[in-house]
């Protein structure tokens, strides 16, 4: 059962995730299992075609973050991501990437 | 961000000023014009507070800098610089001035101490004129980058916007933006409701227990897992359009369509709260195979698509020996049949 499977993180308290258009996989990742206010968000760049690693980075954010569901903007079909949502519970927050 | 920006409105050029005189301030002064140690406390500080005079922090800036430097930084765009000319205009003034000496004398000592202290003047008007020759020299390529060059704009930073006020005991359960970004999807204790981001404006769509959500492609539905106390969880269709909610299929949670419309990807298979299997279906719950399995000790969260459809990528968890371990992993969709 299960087609052409790839590992591409292992983390003990991994959370929702995301897939975006430009090919990073955005995840939440929690430093406890029960501590949901702990949490930020880590990316890695995964090839769509293949599955598999083709950058790694961490932790877009800098504060406590985690996404939920499907935490995915609306311009995730374009080729540069502006927004994604997160939350800081109880909370929802959209982020934007801006110019700065 | 500038306080327009922060309230989520619609922004032009202004904006970037109001960015720019945030440059300025700090270029002037080694500080942040707006600090706060949480975002909640920077957003009130950007929305409500005035800055630090930046005099007062560096006593050598001529006071038309710091009216420069404040009228960038006007909380209201209609009364900030209403553009890049205009600020460059200012800072040019300011450059000729100091240049030719008049904004250098009024910010001088009594003669007297000056007298003792040439040095020390000389230092201050050269500092004036670098710091003004220098921002007009960013002004310009600022100017340039956002008024001349037409291409796309580069992202970098992330910032946030609240788009929920939920109390602490109703927190936010789930959500959604709409395809189009101007709906926004939640769920909370009072059952699915629907937002429009722009306004807040709020109905409610449903009374359901909703722990997941997405929206259909199309943007006119919405796909809700919910479940009632002692039964595995159920995929839901709501419309936005109103009716009642229709259940799409038992046992199915976490749903989310593919990038092209044309196929739910789920989580099935329950025991407790832990789902043992991923699956598809056509979008109106026909066709539904079970594409990975996981044994009794594992099971499945977070379930996404690739960008193309091809592959899903989906959270494996297991426990053993009281630890838990988490695997983001990915597979074609071709498993199964």
């Amino acid at each position: 059962m299960g087609g052409d499977r790839t590992i591409i993180v292992s983390e003990p308290n991994l959370g929702d995730l995301v897939w975006l258009a430009d090919g990073r996989i955005v995840y939440s990742l929690s430093e406890s299992w029960l501590n949901y206010s702990d949490t930020n968000l880590g990316q890695v760049a995964v090839d769509p075609k293949t599955g598999t690693v083709s950058s790694t980075d961490y932790v877009p954010t800098s504060r406590r973050n985690r996404l939920q569901g499907q935490g995915k903007g609306p311009n995730d079909t374009r080729p540069i991501i502006d927004d994604l949502l997160v939350t800081g519970l109880p909370q929802i927050e959209r982020g934007l990437k801006e110019e700065r | 961000m500038s306080p327009e920006q922060a309230r989520g409105e619609e922004l032009d050029a202004r904006t970037d000023l109001f960015s720019f005189g945030v440059v300025l301030y700090e270029m002037a002064t080694g500080r942040p014009a707006f600090s706060g140690s949480t975002s909640a406390l920077i957003f009130d500080s950007i929305l409500h507070k005035a800055p630090t005079s930046p005099v007062r922090l560096n006593p050598d800036l001529p006071p038309e800098l710091e009216r420069i430097i404040d009228k960038a930084l006007e909380k209201d765009r209609d009364v900030r610089c209403q553009s890049a000319a205009e600020l460059r205009a200012d800072l040019k003034r300011l450059k000729r001035d100091t240049d030719s000496g008049r904004v250098a004398a009024a910010v001088l000592r009594p003669r007297a101490l000056e007298q003792a202290a040439p040095s020390a003047s000389s230092r201050r008007k050269q500092w004036i004129l670098g710091i003004a020759g220098a921002l007009v020299t960013i002004l310009a390529a600022t100017t340039i980058g956002l008024f001349v060059s037409r291409g796309p704009r580069r992202t970098k930073e992330m910032v946030q916007q609240r788009l929920t006020a939920n109390p602490s005991d109703d927190p936010v359960l789930a959500q959604a933006l709409s395809p189009d970004g101007k709906y926004l999807a939640f769920a909370d204790q009072s059952g699915l409701r629907l937002r429009l981001v722009k306004t807040a404006e709020t109905q409610r769509l449903a009374q359901l227990e909703v722990s997941a959500l997405a929206w259909f492609s199309d943007g006119t539905k919405i796909l809700a897992t919910a479940a009632e106390p002692g039964h595995p969880p159920a995929l839901w269709t709501v419309s936005v359009l109103g009716g009642a909610p229709r259940e799409l299929r038992r046992d199915a949670a976490h749903a989310s369509v593919s990038p092209d419309g044309s196929l739910v990807s789920f989580l099935s298979d329950f025991t407790e709260d832990a789902a043992h299997s991923i699956w598809l279906m056509s979008v109106n719950g026909e066709d539904a195979r079970k594409i990975l399995a996981a044994p009794q000790t594992e099971w499945f969260t977070a379930l996404t698509w690739s960008p193309n459809g091809r592959r899903i990528a989906y959270v494996r968890n297991s426990v053993a020996g009281g630890k838990y371990t988490g695997t983001l992993e990915t597979s074609d969709t071709n498993g199964g049949g």
